[in-house]
């Protein structure tokens, strides 16, 4: 984890920060909206999650909060740790429900998109059942933490790549996975009002255009 | 509301529509129609014996909770069929052994019976029900 963030933050070293220049001085407000993601997946190489959420996302202060709804569209075959001396192969499918928290940060321009580093958690409650079986998997109370990439697409649509620790108590499943969510922000004027941080009427710049 | 954002919605939604359901209209009258319902249909399994090993394969009706224990054979091979009464549900066990530790491989499901329509005729595919328990 620490590698990966390593990794960002000397990438984007040398890129130019879009807030720091003279014009850019801000000064932020509570600014929230409605947000929607339809596209909140979950996966690496043994497993995937698929997902959607609704929530707000403070266009101000660029934080985010909502409620997830995930889940594993396919009954896998999962090992479970019974004993010492049984292991368990089901054919499991898995339901995740969270409050997902994120903040993003560090402003810089990749590839000609504005980009941000961003981090966060996903509190909740990891659930699912067996096929040939009544029993259902134990319940598992989930602490994920989240870091990455988040992009800022037009319309206020922000693009989050990153890595979480998805615990799940499987043998066969690692739990670090790759995030990739689209979260949509609903919001019927998508341009941000901006206003000169020098007026003194000025309650403060929300955002500023690329 | 943002005019992108029913944009996407528009299209998520007319994929799912498009890929959500099939519908069979042909009419092939040189087609093979078994107008017949069957009583038994096969229950497949795929498993794990590279080593020719004898596995142990236990056979439940219903749910393996429920403990009616239909079947319980060996097998050197690495798949295995039972014949069975369509229209019930049935739930395997297949045990690997390696040194101490035994992995219990569960799997199960429902032996439908399935049909589809030809030139206005219903017809009846031999039912199977196809379980991979191979070892992970």
């Amino acid at each position: 984890m620490k590698w990966f963030f390593l990794t960002i933050i000397l990438f984007t070293h040398f890129l130019g920060y879009s807030q720091q220049n003279e014009e850019s001085i801000t000064v932020k407000k509570f600014n929230p909206v409605s947000s929607i993601s339809v596209l909140n997946n979950t996966f690496n190489l043994n497993d995937y999650y698929y997902g959607f959420s609704m929530g707000i996302e403070d266009l101000g202060f660029e934080w985010g909060a909502r409620f997830n709804f995930q889940f594993r569209p396919f009954f896998k075959r999962t090992l479970i740790q019974e004993n010492s001396t049984t292991i368990r192969q089901y054919r499991e499918k898995k339901y995740f429900i969270s409050l997902d928290f994120d903040k993003r940060f560090f402003h810089f321009d990749l590839a000609g998109t504005q980009a941000q580093l961003f981090v966060g958690t996903q509190l909740g409650v990891l659930l699912g059942n067996y096929r040939a079986t009544r029993i259902s998997s134990k319940a598992l109370l989930n602490v994920v933490p989240i870091g990455g990439l988040s992009f800022l697409l037009k319309d206020n649509t922000f693009l989050k790549i990153g890595f979480c620790y998805f615990k799940d108590d499987l043998i066969e499943v690692p739990d670090g996975k790759i995030v990739l969510n689209l979260i949509f922000t609903l919001k019927e004027n998508p341009k941000f009002q901006e206003q000169d941080v020098n007026d003194s009427n000025n309650e403060g710049l929300i955002f500023s255009e690329p | 509301m943002n005019h992108n954002f029913m944009k996407y919605i528009s299209i998520f939604l007319a994929l799912i529509t498009i890929f959500s359901c099939t519908v069979e209209k042909d009419c092939n009258p040189s087609s093979i129609c078994n107008p017949w319902p069957y009583d038994y249909g096969n229950l497949n399994l795929k498993l794990t014996n590279d080593h020719n090993d004898s596995i142990l394969i236990v056979l439940y009706s219903g749910y393996v909770d429920d403990q009616e224990v239909i079947s319980e054979v060996y097998t050197q091979s690495n798949q295995y069929s039972f014949y069975l009464p369509v229209g019930n549900r049935y739930s395997v066990e297949v045990y690997y052994v390696q040194g101490s530790v035994t992995t219990v491989a569960l799997d199960g499901g429902r032996l439908n019976q399935e049909t589809f329509i030809n030139c206005e005729e219903t017809c009846y595919r031999e039912p199977n029900l196809n379980l991979n328990l191979r070892k992970l």
